[in-house]
């Protein structure tokens, strides 16, 4: 009796040992110095889990593809591996200050790709100066990241242009393209949508145009037939959208549940693969303002979309949220090679001056750490979305 | 006044549709006691199930959906079986968060096999919208409404006229008298909560041609069923049902004549309002402090 419980009390002491050491050991390995040959961390923060979770997919696998594109071609800075480690932030504000904060705290990264979405970047903003590790964003677009005088703007630095750069041409677009004086608007309701519309509506009224109508909805909604019904009793000449895949593949189904046939012009991810594939024939026509299409024509994004196909086989084609955080991170990459160090802080340094030949031309940062790459006006034809025009954004 | 009269179309719809998916949740509270947390992911599952069936096996979609809830009502079958039946009789904060230990897997699970993909139900509907009276509608969405009040009216005359709907309700009623004449209360009890996980599968299928299916969507779905069970009244079909409408109607008419930014807010403060009220919602059963 007695002798039994000694043995299993030993036992346990036994296992507790073993996981003490192995957990010790564990945390040995971040306490020491680091020798010059270990890899380099970047970090990189997106919602993987929850409403924005397939976008978030598609943007760590577009920022894996980048490292392990530089690993295979023997590393940086003398052969250093680089490692990602990515966070999942909920597209949510204060888990993504939860999550960089792990990440320059506990994983010691040097850089980070992020964040995606415009309200969880500027959430992040002020931890990135607190620490004073830059960041490069991809997929936010709110003016305010860059323009604004937001704290830790030093701090971050945008590859897209935003859409306070975009507005102009698009409104330009709507007025004199589609001939549209009278536009309705339906947008998320979030950072990104209100200031875009703002933005668009400011342009839009200088050409003459009127906004009439501006309906707000939840991210994530699957019943927009309040808000379709309302401007549909409008009678508007254009509709225009701010919305990504999903969100904007059941806004025009359900357009066309209410028989309404009227020009549609979007903003968000109506010129990618993905949006085209949910909406099937409801995506017909749609046009679009894109920062990135796989039909853009240069070589570099036709071998960015072969090696896309070739490493994701079963995915779809390579929308912005590919685009985006890839860019972004060969911009990291290109930095740390440029100074010559894992140091944060001439890393940073180094990306105010530093130029990467991307995917559908020079990404360079300018004062206000915004890069300027063309954007493109697209419509979905036959299932594709064709590039109507490029549209410079300097 | 064109838009009103689609305006109420769009929100009786979508209201018959609530009241289906929430009729699962309220059938298991009511008759176990059981606040089914899980419920948004069976019938996420009865989504994914459809879509499967429907675009790699190549199913017709009605038959698709009849498999997918069958499916879904042995996964529920299941968890009654493996968890909920240990935990019998144990108050609701237990069982509450063992539902949400279900949620929380099914959730994850999906998410590793599929990716998590958005994806659409072919539907065999024609995308052309009826039109009457100056007001349209999809087809597929007036089937899902319909399919909905069908359903409702069969699951509660099955529950008040067959003899295994009033075992059930017997087993619930009493316990040990149901024994006492035989009935296989265990047995009943793992059925019930297959026919509560069947319903919401059945909800899943037939809204996953109108919106898009992934595995997050659990979590709005439930969300919505317990803005209806609450104003309805935990454990009341009737409730189901008039929660339901109150709640889709509310919230078309919020979206066009308020802020459509804040219309699930608007389902939110009406539930505060009925529970100010009405502490057990409108139908619900009065607690009785003896």
């Amino acid at each position: 009796m007695f002798g039994s419980k000694l043995v299993r009390r030993s036992k346990m002491l036994l296992v507790v040992m073993a996981i003490a050491l192995i957990v010790t050991s564990l945390a040995g390995c971040s306490g020491k110095k680091q020798p010059t040959d270990e890899a380099i961390k970047i970090g990189m923060i997106a919602p993987m889990t929850g409403p924005q979770q397939f976008e978030g997919q598609t943007e760590v696998n577009a920022v894996k593809m980048a490292v392990d594109e530089v690993n295979k071609a023997g590393g940086i800075l003398g052969g250093r591996m680089i490692t990602l480690i990515s966070e999942d932030d909920m597209a949510k504000p204060a888990d993504g200050v939860s999550a960089i904060e792990k990440l320059i705290t506990k994983d010691k990264v040097v850089a980070i790709q992020g964040a995606q979405w415009s309200s969880v970047s500027k959430a992040i903003m002020p931890v990135l100066e607190k620490y004073g590790v830059p960041a490069v964003t991809a997929i936010s677009t709110a003016p305010d990241i860059t323009e604004g005088t937001l704290p830790g703007k030093d701090w971050i630095f945008r590859v897209i242009p935003h859409d306070g750069l975009v507005a102009g041409s698009f409104a330009n677009f709507l007025k004199n393209t589609l001939k549209a004086s009278k536009v309705d608007v339906l947008a998320v309701n979030d950072d990104w949508g209100r200031q875009s519309t703002a933005a668009i509506k400011t342009e839009f009224e200088k050409l003459g145009g009127t906004l009439p109508v501006i309906e707000y909805y939840t991210g994530g909604e699957t019943n927009f037939l309040p808000q379709l019904t309302k401007i549909k009793n409008d009678k508007p000449d254009a509709l225009f959208l701010v919305a990504q895949s999903q969100d904007g593949s059941m806004i025009v189904k359900q357009l066309k549940e209410l028989g309404w046939k009227v020009p549609v012009a979007g903003l968000g991810a109506f010129a990618s693969d993905t949006f085209i594939s949910l909406a099937k024939d409801a995506a017909e026509g749609v046009y679009s303002l894109a920062q990135y299409a796989d039909g853009v024509d240069t070589a570099g994004n036709k071998a960015f979309v072969d090696a896309w196909k070739a490493r994701y086989p079963k995915s779809l084609l390579p929308d912005k949220y590919a685009w985006g955080p890839y860019t972004a991170t060969k911009v990291i990459i290109k930095a740390i090679e440029k100074a010559g160090s894992t140091d944060p802080k001439k890393i940073q340094e180094a990306l105010k001056t530093v130029t990467y030949d991307g995917i559908t031309g020079q990404i360079a940062f300018d004062q206000k750490h915004q890069a300027h790459p063309d954007v493109y006006i697209t419509q979905v034809k036959n299932g594709k979305a064709v590039v109507v025009n490029a549209v410079p954004t300097k | 006044m064109g838009q009103l009269a689609q305006q109420l179309l769009n929100g009786v719809v979508i209201g018959g549709i609530y009241a289906l998916s929430a009729l699962g949740l309220t059938m298991i509270y009511g008759m176990m006691n059981i606040v089914n947390v899980a419920h948004g992911e069976l019938y996420m599952l009865g989504a994914l199930f459809a879509y499967y069936l429907t675009s790699t096996l190549g199913l017709p979609y009605l038959p698709a959906v009849l498999v997918a809830l069958i499916l879904v009502g042995v996964i529920g079958g299941a968890i009654e079986r493996s968890s909920l039946r240990r935990i019998r009789g144990q108050t609701m904060v237990v069982t509450t968060l063992v539902t949400l230990g279900w949620s929380l897997i099914l959730q994850n699970v999906s998410l590793i096999i599929t990716g998590g993909v958005p994806r659409y139900i072919a539907s065999p509907f024609s995308e052309t919208p009826l039109a009457f009276a100056g007001m349209q509608i999809a087809q597929a969405r007036l089937f899902a409404a319909l399919a909905a009040g069908v359903v409702i009216i069969a699951t509660h005359l099955f529950l008040q006229k067959t003899v295994l709907g009033n075992a059930m309700r017997a087993s619930f009623q009493d316990k040990d008298a149901a024994s006492l004449v035989g009935i296989n209360v265990s047995l009943i009890y793992m059925l019930t909560f297959a026919l509560g996980a069947a319903l919401a599968a059945l909800s899943g299928g037939l809204l996953g041609t109108i919106s898009y299916v992934d595995p997050s969507m659990g979590a709005k779905g439930l969300m919505k069923s317990f803005v209806v069970v609450t104003i309805g009244g935990m454990g009341s079909f009737i409730g189901a049902i008039f929660g339901g409408l109150i709640l889709g109607i509310v919230e078309v008419l919020a979206a066009a004549y308020i802020s459509s930014a804040y219309k699930d807010v608007i389902g939110f403060v009406m539930v505060v309002v009925v529970l100010l009220f009405l502490p057990s919602g409108l139908f619900g059963k009065r607690e009785r402090y003896a």
